[in-house]
């Protein structure tokens, strides 16, 4: 019952008023915890102080050159850059939040953010603050890496273009909506970490840095990956799995850290 | 004093509105994350109880049962004990129930714990550490063989007869009605192996006195029982206002030997176990304006900020 109302709600609510019903309902408890997320930065003084590389990642802000019009990636670009001056230096205390929404805020011209990019309920389209997946893609990879505790994540539901030099498997992406698909971490450690994020070189450069070391290390590999046909349509799955070990090597816990399964909306090429 | 009214007056519209005390603790544990702080109170308080489960009643306590009754919003009990004794032992809740969002600062806070050095406690620290990265309470009490029991009626508790060699609460008891109280403690009489020990902490001040401390802190025992019930009988307000010789008198009714009672004086903040230096201390209230029911109490009690009862069963016959 609940699922046919649901279905049919989808077919007569637009999906912008779906949106906004959604944010909405989110709201008062997006305004409650807001004094429990982190959002402090540190100085350069105290930025200094966190010098243990936790882990990193570098990913190109153009894959393939010349895909996306001009006006689109130059827009991307400029949200992924403002996005990176928002989380850089961004301290996480034992314990506590890191949320992308409560970082960043929701994206506007007013703020300087342009179109660019987005995927929206299933098709991509041009719009302001478009591209930041990207922001939130990274940092859920060098968050799984950094030992992070991910609390909130939405995977996207679709593979929309074949792989193209990518350098971390399938499927590590965390699709972020404001406000209420949010991508957030929490740090675990009895210890406090920074963020660290700047574009450099035509790339969004994300880290995630340490006051120490934390005195275990994190591995995580992807395992049963596939594509398959199911009612006519091609799939794409596989599982992360994340070892956490002591410098010595013995493993203290290894965990399935996500399971993807997305739409691939293109011939894969299955024969290697 | 402000503060204190200001709380008060929160707190009973939120208690008197139907749904109104749900609200309120989704409102400041799930959202506001209120019981982090619980967490760290918790971390200072447990090598306390350690010491008194080891010393006072002379507890072996490698391989101890325990049962902790009102174990909150966080999963700290199961890993102190687990660390403790290497059996995670079994935790009731009352009302609440336990949060993810505090699993990873259970971890920690339990880690920081001041507890006694052993090979013991060595040997197990990393099966606690390993805990703050899984995903849920509910897997981690699992993978350390902790039994969970939510929604539980304080006076049929259910546990197996005579299975548990320790029962624990701090900060719990005393918002439990006296009648409910003897249920509890028959239940807990049922539960406990023959010579198992009790172990429970009341908190006897006026609990706004936590958000005011200016306010006296045993205020509560000013009101009459029609004015209390009137201003304070709803969940979130509630306190059975047991006076601590109440309280012994009930443990040793419930068929309970008195092993010790430390009280806990202010301002210092401090455990004592004789009257004589209970004495000395602050007294919670002036005797002029007590309510009729609390006039006959001891200069004890009216300078007890909380007690830490210690009783064990008593052999039946």
């Amino acid at each position: 019952m609940k699922g046919t109302i649901r279905a049919v709600a989808r077919r007569v609510i637009p999906f912008r008023v779906r949106l906004e019903l959604l944010r909405l309902r989110r709201l008062p408890r997006f305004l409650v915890e807001r004094r429990t997320m982190a959002r402090r930065r540190a100085d350069e003084d105290e930025a200094a102080g966190f010098d243990y590389l936790l882990a990193a990642h570098t990913s190109p802000l153009e894959r393939v050159p010349g895909a996306l019009g001009t006006a689109i990636q130059d827009g991307k670009e400029t949200n992924v850059t403002l996005a990176a001056g928002l989380l850089d230096g961004l301290v996480v205390g034992p314990n506590q939040i890191f949320s992308h929404h409560h970082s960043i805020g929701r994206t506007s011209r007013r703020r300087g953010f342009r179109e660019g990019l987005e995927l929206r309920n299933g098709e991509s389209e041009a719009s302001v603050g478009g591209g930041l997946c990207q922001v939130s893609n990274s940092f859920y990879w060098v968050a799984l890496q950094a030992g992070m505790r991910i609390v909130e994540r939405h995977r996207h539901g679709l593979d929309l273009f074949p792989d193209h030099e990518r350098t971390v498997p399938f499927g590590c992406g965390a699709t972020v909506v404001y406000n209420y698909a949010d991508f957030r971490f929490e740090n675990p450690l009895p210890l406090r970490v920074m963020l660290a994020a700047r574009v450099e070189d035509g790339a969004f450069v994300s880290e995630i840095w340490a006051e120490r070391d934390p005195g275990h290390r994190v591995e995580v590999e992807e395992v049963d990956h596939r594509f398959f046909r199911e009612n006519g349509r091609w799939w794409r799955e596989n599982r992360l799995r994340r070892r956490i070990k002591t410098p010595e090597g013995a493993v203290l816990l290894d965990q399935e850290a996500a399971h993807n399964r997305g739409q691939v909306m293109y011939e894969p090429d299955t024969t290697s | 004093m402000l503060r204190g009214i200001a709380k008060g007056a929160l707190l009973g519209v939120f208690g008197w509105i139907p749904g109104g005390a749900t609200a309120y603790q989704t409102l400041t544990r799930d959202w506001m994350g209120t019981q982090a702080t619980h967490v760290d109170k918790l971390a200072r308080v447990w090598p306390i109880y350690e010491n008194v489960w080891s010393q006072e009643a002379d507890l072996e306590l490698e391989g101890l049962r325990v049962w902790v009754h009102g174990g909150g919003w966080t999963p700290f009990p199961f890993l102190a004990n687990y660390l403790l004794t290497g059996d995670a032992g079994i935790v009731t809740n009352a009302e609440g129930h336990m949060l993810d969002r505090y699993l990873a600062r259970a971890v920690n806070g339990v880690l920081e714990c001041d507890l006694p050095s052993s090979s013991a406690l060595d040997r197990r620290r990393p099966d606690i550490e390993r805990l703050r990265w899984y995903g849920s309470v509910a897997d981690a009490v699992a993978d350390i063989g902790g039994e969970l029991h939510e929604g539980v009626d304080a006076a049929a508790v259910p546990l197996e007869s005579a299975s548990v060699d320790l029962c624990h609460s701090g900060g719990t008891l005393e918002h439990v009605a006296p009648a409910e109280l003897r249920g509890f403690l028959g239940e807990a009489r049922r539960v406990l192996r023959p010579g198992g020990v009790m172990s429970h902490v009341f908190d006897h001040r006026d609990h706004l006195h936590h958000a005011d401390p200016a306010w006296p802190y045993l205020a509560h025992l000013r009101l009459s029982p029609l004015a209390y019930r009137v201003l304070c009988g709803n969940p979130l307000l509630y306190h059975n206002r047991l006076l601590p010789s109440e309280v012994m008198s009930l443990f040793e009714s419930a068929g309970f030997e008195k092993v010790a009672v430390r009280r806990m004086t202010l301002p210092d903040h401090t455990y004592v176990d004789s009257d004589e230096e209970v004495i000395s201390a602050a007294p919670g209230i002036e005797r002029p304006v007590l309510a009729g029911e609390f006039r006959q109490a001891s200069d004890a009690d009216l300078r007890t900020a909380a007690a830490h009862y210690v009783y064990r069963k008593r052999p039946a016959g």
